[in-house]
């Protein structure tokens, strides 16, 4: 179950997240354990199966089953903590998976997660960036994907962002908050392309904790 | 104090936010107020469910003492810690099981520890030869048996409880009668500062507070932490204690969570003491072997 109330980055836990600066606004659920996969506690246990791989879902029942009760459980918690009220007051935006649409392991449960926990409000939740290609995720490689390199991944879909009007400003969601480069990266993309004042907000599932941050 | 919790529960989610740096100046804030103690505190958060500190305290209070605690935190050359708020991710559930619980806590190091299977090892400051060789025996066993071995950081028996499950490859948990920025007794510094590096160190006390206060005002911390110790661990186990030690105080509120008490066989037999037959008679377990506590907590 996700916690009751959402905390804030701030000065005392922005330096687990280099690319976040003073004035980005992102809020977090919980905490992820780096390193300590479904053993590091509840909040890792959720991340985990909520990340479950498509290919590793399909041919895994119990899995299958494991990702479709954590996609409920953020829904759930999403829907009692953000309101009707908020939900319909924003434009509500994935911060889009590692894999380009069409690759096997393309997830769009964040997405499926933000209609589940929005279901019967009016809510605005539109898929407004994707990755032109499949990238690995940090975590899974040493080699990171530098900015520059992301964000020449990153695109904004166009006709989407402009099909009606974006509502109070922008939700970013993602299920984890690790370096902050990609909620950093879309919030680039999505403000050139829309007007000066946006507002975007940053929401997660988690933030990744790593035990032996550098001193 | 009743406009300003309403307030908070019709504000939307951004409002209702922790913000981290805010609400440990709240707690500092409300500790620095004349009469303050872990029950009043706890009585009034229970007397408003779903308040956080900063529901209790002007924002200007707040801000002034979230920076008297984070300068304290600095000059300490503290550079990673973090805080748990009562509401908000990763708040430890099983700490209601206190009688007053701590509406925040702070912490340096893997805070994931605290989803492990925690036993606590107390006893006495002055230990027997014995008993020392008993409680690093017994830590070591615990250590093999993948649990984390939590203790108070006090001098004698948790010192060995500490430093045995660090040596035996373990994992270890201080949970503090100071603040995060203090260390007591002086001569465990290292053993804290390697415990918040690679372990978990835990404390419930108020920075501010502590600094204002003498040693008379501030002992008054260190029982309060058992409480706190023993309802974030499935056991507590006492090595060694006499009839007037602190170390009883977590043998009550062990017994009162509901969490399981095992007394070393040895204390029973040493006729000067009177406490572990009363323990007994409450509902703690008396052991010989290492095993039966295993399978004591297997049930």
């Amino acid at each position: 179950m996700l916690p009751d109330r959402l905390t804030l980055i701030d000065d005392t836990n922005r330096g687990d997240h280099p690319y976040l600066e003073a004035d980005d606004r992102c809020f977090f659920f919980g905490e992820y354990f780096a390193g300590k996969s479904y053993r590091g506690g509840p909040t890792n246990q959720l991340v985990f199966n909520f990340k479950c791989k498509p290919s590793i879902a399909t041919g895994n029942a119990g899995r299958a089953r494991h990702k479709h009760q954590a996609m409920q459980t953020i829904a759930n918690g999403m829907r009692r903590v953000i309101g009707q009220r908020n939900a319909e007051r924003y434009t509500w935006v994935p911060i889009p998976p590692s894999k380009a649409i069409g690759d096997p392991d393309y997830d769009d449960r964040m997405l499926r997660t933000l209609r589940l926990a929005f279901h019967g409000y009016n809510a605005d939740i539109r898929s407004l960036v994707c990755q032109s290609v499949s990238t690995v995720p940090d975590h899974e490689q040493e080699a990171r994907l530098t900015r520059d390199a992301l964000r020449a991944v990153l695109n904004v879909d166009l006709a989407a962002l402009r099909s009606t009007p974006l509502l109070e400003g922008i939700m970013l969601v993602d299920d984890v908050l690790n370096s902050g480069k990609h909620f950093k990266e879309c919030a680039h993309h999505l403000r050139r392309a829309s007007p000066a004042d946006l507002e975007i907000t940053g929401i997660f599932i988690a933030r990744c904790i790593h035990p032996h941050p550098p001193r | 104090m009743n406009d300003l919790v309403s307030q908070a529960a019709s504000a939307d989610f951004e409002a209702r936010a922790i913000q981290p740096a805010r609400e440990l100046g709240a707690y500092e804030a409300l500790w620095a107020q004349e009469g303050a103690t872990f029950k009043r505190l706890a009585t009034m958060f229970r007397e408003h469910p779903d308040s956080v500190p900063s529901d209790f305290v002007s924002r200007a209070d707040a801000e002034q003492y979230s920076r008297l605690a984070l300068g304290a935190v600095r000059a300490e050359g503290i550079q990673h810690f973090g805080i748990r708020v009562h509401g908000a991710g990763e708040y430890p559930g099983k700490l209601r099981d206190a009688e007053h619980p701590a509406g925040l806590l702070y912490f340096q190091g893997n805070w994931d520890l605290t989803s492990s299977h925690c036993v606590a090892i107390v006893g006495t400051r002055r230990p027997s030869e014995e008993g020392v060789r008993r409680a690093s025996r017994l830590t070591r066993s615990f250590v093999q048996s993948g649990f984390t071995v939590v203790s108070g950081l006090a001098q004698g028996v948790d010192t060995v409880a500490h430093q045995t499950a660090i040596e035996a490859g373990g994992q270890t948990i201080a949970v503090l009668g100071t603040p995060i920025t203090r260390c007591y007794p002086p001569p465990n510094k290292a053993l804290q500062q390697r415990i918040a590096d690679d372990y978990l160190v835990i404390s419930q006390v108020p920075i501010v507070r502590y600094a204002r206060q003498t040693y008379h005002g501030n002992r008054l911390f260190f029982p309060e932490r058992n409480a706190t110790m023993s309802a974030l661990t499935e056991a507590t186990v006492i090595v060694e204690a006499g009839n007037t030690s602190g170390t009883l105080i977590q043998a009550r509120h062990a017994i009162q969570q509901r969490r399981k008490l095992f007394i070393l066989d040895s204390c029973f037999r040493d006729p000067r003491l009177t406490w572990p037959a009363k323990y007994l008679e409450r509902g703690a377990i008396r052991v010989t072997e290492f095993d039966e506590i295993i399978e004591h907590l297997a049930t």
